[in-house]
């Protein structure tokens, strides 16, 4: 059972960067917990896969692993982690994704976003399917992982204004879809 | 929802629920994977950093800090060279003087041992005052 950790994460990063090897390898196990889901949703959201989800998970954490000395210069957190695993976790879903899809002999570019899978009877996930990559993947920073406007400019290394803007077209493709336009006028 | 920046649109709480839903189904993560990347994280900082141990000024320090604290306990609760007490001491003064006969008397203790402790305590006194 893992026992609750109430430093937030700029402490347990001071602790990975300057603690003795005790302190710092429990503080990045709590780092670990409490960013692991968020990591393999994002990698799960791009490999559409179980294990591929998991290995992208490991590099993830290693990534941010060699952040920290002797190897790394360490870390200091400007923003939420978040904004700092995103990228790492989505560029480590695309490469595991890649290096499964020439396994398979497969040529087909993996950058973007995959469209949900479309569940039996379920009209939300067929208007999502229908958005663009750039701006659901905007929508779901945004909604589902509550990142703000700021975070997600960080975390795609986009400018806010493009932010915005694509979730700006995000809203007003779901307003105008069949499938979900009710919902804002109940 | 997403107040910080109101001038926003939103969607609807039944559309974000939704959402929420479907991408919150987690895949499983067996505890070999959380435990290969614990333990990896763990070998690297041990690899590249010093234990929590004492340090050598920590020592250097210790067993002299040791020895004082054990002189002073000593010196605090034993009295190696301090009155040795007697039976007789009956009021725990540290000398047999026939305060400790009055005491005795007091507990109701036996009338023979009380005259004989008395009796003794005026031949040493006694004796005292020819010296």
């Amino acid at each position: 059972m893992w026992r609750s950790e109430r430093r937030s994460d700029e402490q347990l990063v001071d602790a990975c960067n300057d603690g003795d090897a005790e302190a710092a390898a429990e503080a990045f196990d709590a780092l670990y917990r409490r960013h692991r889901d968020f990591v393999l949703r994002v990698a799960r959201r791009f490999t559409r896969d179980r294990d591929l989800a998991l290995d992208a998970l490991q590099d993830t954490f290693a990534y941010l692993l060699q952040k920290f000395p002797p190897a790394g210069p360490g870390l200091r957190l400007t923003a939420r982690l978040e904004t700092l695993l995103y990228p790492v976790a989505k560029n480590s879903a695309i490469t595991a994704l890649r290096k499964a899809h020439r396994l398979e002999g497969g040529d087909t570019e993996l950058d973007e976003l995959p469209a949900p899978p479309l569940a039996e009877g379920a009209p939300i996930d067929a208007a999502l399917a229908r958005l663009s990559p750039e701006r659901r993947e905007v929508v779901t920073l945004r909604f589902v992982d509550d990142l703000s406007l700021a975070e997600i400019a960080a975390a795609l290394e986009i400018p806010l204004g493009t932010v915005k803007s694509r979730l700006h077209l995000a809203i007003k493709d779901l307003r105008a879809d069949p499938e979900t336009k009710a919902l804002f006028d109940p | 929802m997403h107040d910080t920046e109101p001038e926003f649109d939103d969607l609807p709480e039944s559309l974000v629920a939704r959402l929420k839903r479907t991408d919150r189904a987690l895949p499983i993560v067996d505890p070999r994977t959380d435990r290969a990347i614990l333990d990896g994280a763990r070998r690297y900082f041990v690899a590249g950093r010093p234990r929590r141990t004492a340090s050598m000024p920590t020592l250097r320090w210790a067993l002299p800090l040791a020895a004082a604290a054990a002189l002073l306990v000593a010196l605090l609760f034993v009295q190696p060279f301090g009155p040795k007490t007697s039976a007789d001491d009956v009021d725990g003064s540290g000398h047999v003087d026939i305060l400790d006969a009055f005491a005795l008397a007091r507990a109701q203790a036996d009338r023979d041992r009380v005259d004989e402790l008395a009796a003794r305590i005026v031949s040493l006194s006694s004796r005292r005052s020819e010296l």
